[in-house]
């Protein structure tokens, strides 16, 4: 059957609905002129054949109408037709239909709001060629942690092994860079590139040329630079002639060679490096070795394939796993027991070790949002019953007129489309506004802000829509299961004035669900902020209070080694006797900060548990004040010397606690030796154990962790921390006056206090996002059904007016009437607290899997959530309560 | 049993709608009188069953309708085959031929 033929004929009848018409009118009438002319031919006389012929088709209209039915453009007739009625009756409720749009628009927005946000996290594919089938290459080695940096020299042997499965295999490195040379040096964050980067994504430059695959094989050989698209809009305002013109990166010159294509911002979901290098330029650059393209054991670069068409993630996997064993194979010492796998790239945001975390949170979060749709559909339907009980006069007139129960059900099920289609439209309105106020929010990855692509594409539409539908579907079903199912003469005679227990207890039963719903959302959303509260009561192991953190790199400011040490130096000297400093340090990373160092150590006498791989350690580069000022306590050995430790043959380190404890079990960790599996021939003797403190999350067990001198040690970029009993706004123009004697022009990266830095994505950032986000969805939630409660409650009373009446003139007392009121709101909110109580007690350990979630078992947040939700039910059912208490039963009794 | 005409067997309208049509355009009540005489008698079409079919099969395109005059000078609307009214006649015989053949077998075994 062509469907084309089908949908010409259906639109010919709509459109020329009259042309149509008559064709048929005039097909019939030669039918019926044909059918007399025989009857005469056989011997009848005009009249009598005429009425045989009449008799024998049949009424004409019955057949017209029947044949009008056959197509599809009827039954769309019909549904256009019923959209019709359906809005005048709408328009004919003002309160209820502006209510209802209201209510569902505040459900449906909540749920798309969150459902672009996952998108943008979760699902929008990266704007290169083909990125459904990018994958983002993983190891482990003897089944240790999962990993995703791998060495230079592995970029190289992978990629030469995997041509046949991988039209594309590219390497990259984040850096953090100051970029200067217009009199001016910003940090930004930046991505160092391997050379076949640009070409084999399939990016085309904006402006200029891109780097070529012949680029970044020799350390410090190509100094060119390709800006983003951003930054050359913001920083050079889009000028067409800034190829070919110099710059500093980190005080090195160095040539813009053009910008990349608009929309492209690297090969991570959520950062936007603004400008990318050659990988070989990070040797000079940002200070790594110039063996780094050759050491395998620094790993350094992230590496990211696209699948030939035709080749499976199975199939992948299969071809790494033999690479890697060969790897293992030719170089036991760093790759031996090497296992290489992938991951689609959507599933390894954001990083491939999140292990699913960030997914298993959205999850979470759609559903609770599924609920606040739920609750707020439910409300609709509430009230929607009310009027259906209004409208059961004309329903019964309807069905009494020959509607059947299906074209009756349809009409309902249309004006809750009306309502939800105008619902979703303002869901979608007031979900851009959440996204725009979203936008602004100062989240951060890796240093770098979010590059977050909040603008709405179809699958935010299509989730918007699913949701109206689904609304539409629960606002329908309840009128529905009444309206339709009374008995015709009961409710003509009833005068539309009575409601039926059965229509009282589904409302009833509606809103305990509303209830349970709300309080499950809010023991969620207590138990995040519960955890909030746990992790930032938690003791870190040093005390972040009173200390201020200025971030530096004299390598950004031009300046070498031998200059930056000197002024470290002084600057420590100077800082330390500033009024109000008691002490201060240099570290190169932070607690919780984005900068981390760590090494797969070789420690003389350790020996990991079978089937365990090399120890890979954290640790940071400190000045010798750093103990004293973050207040670590020292258990044994010595502290750091800035003067004696200054001999960089003699390299020195010191240990936490839990370090020493796993690698010298029996107390001899000061005086042991270990070295770091990249430099086997440089051996550190440990001089110190400190106690533990945290360093790289809010919780988890602390893991072993050391620290190296910054005088054997030098990073150029150091964190100045200064403890002081100043507050910060008086000391940071103090410091900042400091340095711009010392060093003028030197730029500060950041300013601020170390309470504010643990506040980051590493820090209290992600808790502090769920608790909101669960706690806003939780108080939508609540007053939705706060609304349904005082809905119901105020509705059964008026019903029982007359009841109330009788028994205020038998001389009940007031206090007697809102206690029978509320008696009966309590009932409901007390079977919806039992439901959402166990609800909840069910659903809790699926949120312990988040590591923003400390506790499950916690009781604090059942108890808070019950509490204010049964406090804030009582308070809903007051009001009607009092309204009644209030009657003056005379009038009551005449009114009716 | 009923000596007198008798509606068509149920489904089988299409099919005959077509067939009649195959041997040349007819109009409606041209293809009412033909198939009432080429089963001698036996089969009545009702008008409205048979409208809605030419509604049904023009919509799918087996047939097509045009405007003539009629060998009575009256304007009426003739319907010819189409190619895949043809194909689909064709198609609906086989399928009859068997669904009468198994029918005959199940009436023999008995």
């Amino acid at each position: 059957m062509s469907l084309a033929t089908q949908v010409t004929g259906g639109l010919r009848a709509l459109l020329r609905k009259r042309h149509v018409e008559s064709e048929l009118d005039e097909e019939l009438t030669s039918f019926v002129a044909s059918l007399t002319e025989e009857r005469m031919r056989a011997g009848m006389s005009e009249a009598e054949a005429r009425r045989a012929a009449r008799l024998e088709v049949g009424g004409l209209d019955a057949i017209k109408e029947k044949v009008r039915a056959a197509g599809w453009e009827a039954t769309f007739g019909a549904l256009c037709h019923d959209a019709g009625f359906g809005l005048r009756m709408l328009r004919k409720a003002p309160a209820f239909t502006v209510t209802a749009v209201l209510t569902l628009a505040l459900g449906i927005g909540a749920n798309a709001s969150l459902f672009n946000l996952v998108a943008a996290l979760l699902l929008r594919p990266l704007p290169v060629q083909d990125a459904g089938r990018l994958a983002v290459l993983t190891f482990q080695k003897q089944g240790g942690p999962l990993q995703d940096n791998f060495a230079a020299a592995q970029y190289t042997d992978i990629r030469n092994q995997t041509k046949g499965i991988f039209s594309a295999l590219v390497g990259h490195q984040e850096g953090s860079d100051g970029m200067g040379g217009d009199g001016r040096v910003e940090r930004v964050p930046t991505d160092y590139v391997t050379g076949s980067y640009f070409a084999e994504l399939g990016v085309r430059p904006a402006l200029g040329r891109l780097i070529t695959p012949a680029e970044g094989a020799v350390a410090g050989a190509d100094p060119v630079v390709v800006l983003g698209y951003s930054y050359w809009q913001s920083r050079f305002g889009g000028d067409r002639g800034v190829v070919g013109r110099k710059l500093a990166v980190n005080g090195h010159p160095a040539t813009i060679i053009g910008v990349a294509p608009r929309g492209f911002h690297g090969v991570r979901a959520l950062t936007d490096p603004r400008a990318y290098m050659p990988l070989a330029m990070a040797a000079p650059w940002e200070g790594f070795g110039t063996d780094f393209l050759t050491n395998r054991g620094i790993r350094n670069i992230e590496l990211l394939a696209r699948l030939r068409s035709g080749v499976g993630l199975e199939q992948a996997r299969a071809v790494l796993g033999v690479v890697g064993a060969r790897l293992g194979r030719q170089f036991p010492a760093s790759d031996g027991g090497l296992r290489i796998s992938l991951l689609p790239e959507t599933l390894a945001r954001p990083t491939p070790q999140s292990g699913g975390q960030l997914a298993r949170a959205a999850r979470i979060f759609l559903l609770l949002a599924a609920l606040v749709l739920l609750l707020s559909s439910v409300n609709v339907a509430n009230i929607a019953l009310v009027r259906a009980t209004v409208r059961r006069r004309e329903m019964t007139i309807r069905a009494a007129l020959g509607a059947g129960r299906r074209r009756l059900l349809r009409q309902l099920f249309i004006e809750s489309c009306l309502l939800a289609v105008a619902g979703g439209a303002g869901g979608v309105l007031l979900a851009s506004c959440c996204s725009a106020a979203l936008a602004v929010l100062p989240l951060s990855a890796h240093g770098a802000p979010l590059a977050l692509d909040l603008s709405f594409d179809w699958r935010v539409f299509a989730y918007a829509a699913a949701a109206a539908i689904l609304s539409a579907a629960i606002v329908t079903w309840a009128p529905a299961l009444q309206a339709t199912s009374t008995n015709l003469a009961v409710a003509l005679g009833s005068g539309g004035r009575g409601a039926t227990a059965g229509s009282d207890r589904l409302r009833n039963g509606l809103v305990a669900a509303q209830i349970a719903a709300a309080l499950t959302i809010l023991i969620v959303a207590g138990i995040f902020a519960r955890s909030l509260a746990l992790a930032q009561r938690e003791r870190f192991g040093f005390d972040p209070a009173g200390v201020l953190d200025f971030t530096l790199d004299p390598a950004a400011g031009g300046l070498a080694e031998a200059a930056a040490r000197d002024l470290y130096r002084r600057l420590l000297e100077r800082a330390s006797q500033l009024p109000g400093a008691e002490s201060a340090c240099l570290a190169a990373a932070l607690p919780m900060g984005e900068t981390y160092y760590e090494n797969t150590l070789q420690v003389p006498g350790y020996l990991p548990p079978p089937g365990q791989p090399a120890p890979l350690v954290d640790y940071d580069i400190v000045s010798a004040g750093y103990f004293a000022t973050l207040r670590i306590p020292r258990i044994s050995g010595r502290a750091f010397d800035d003067v004696s430790d200054g001999d960089a043959r003699r390299p020195v380190a010191m240990v936490n606690r839990t370090m020493a404890a796993r690698f010298w079990p029996r107390g001899a960790a000061v005086g042991a030796s270990f070295a770091m599996a990249s430099h086997a021939d440089r051996v550190f003797r440990v001089v110190g154990v400190v106690e533990d403190s945290r360093a790289v999350g809010i919780t988890g067990a602390i893991e072993p962790f050391f620290y190296l001198p910054l005088a054997q040690q030098f990073a150029s970029e150091e964190v100045l921390q200064i403890r002081t009993s100043q507050p910060p706004e008086v000391m940071i123009p103090l410091v900042r006056r400091l340095l711009a004697d010392l060093a003028p022009g030197l730029p500060i990266w950041s300013a601020g206090t170390l309470e504010d830095a643990l506040g980051g994505m590493r820090g209290f950032l992600p808790f502090k996002i769920a608790a909101g986000l669960a706690a806003g969805l939780g108080f939508l939630a609540l007053i939705l059904a706060l609304v349904g409660v005082y809905g119901v409650v105020s509705y059964s009373a008026r019903q029982r007016q007359r009841e109330i009446g009788i028994r205020m003139a038998l001389g009940a007392e007031r206090r007697a009437v809102v206690r029978l009121v509320l008696r009966e709101g309590l009932a409901i909110v007390g079977l919806g607290v039992v439901a959402g109580g166990l609800a909840s007690l069910v659903a809790a350990p699926s949120l312990g899997r988040l590591a923003t979630v400390v506790t499950t078992s916690d009781p604090w947040p059942y108890a808070a959530a019950t509490a204010g939700v049964v406090a804030s039910a009582l308070a809903a059912c007051y009001l009607p309560a009092r309204r009644m208490a209030r009657l003056d039963p005379t009038q009551v009794l005449r009114g009716d | 049993m009923t000596q007198g005409p008798t509606e068509i067997v149920q489904g089988t309208l299409d099919m005959l709608v077509l067939k009649t049509l195959a041997l040349e355009p007819l109009h409606g009540y041209g293809v009412a009188l033909r198939i009432e005489q080429m089963s001698g008698g036996v089969f009545r079409v009702n008008a409205g069953s048979l409208f809605v079919a030419f509604r049904r099969m023009e919509r799918a395109g087996w047939i097509a309708g045009e405007w003539r005059a009629s060998d009575n000078n009256r304007r009426a609307k003739y319907y010819a085959l189409t190619r895949s009214g043809s194909e689909k006649l064709a198609a609906e015989t086989q399928e009859w031929g068997r669904q009468i053949a198994a029918i005959a077998k199940i009436l023999e075994a008995c």
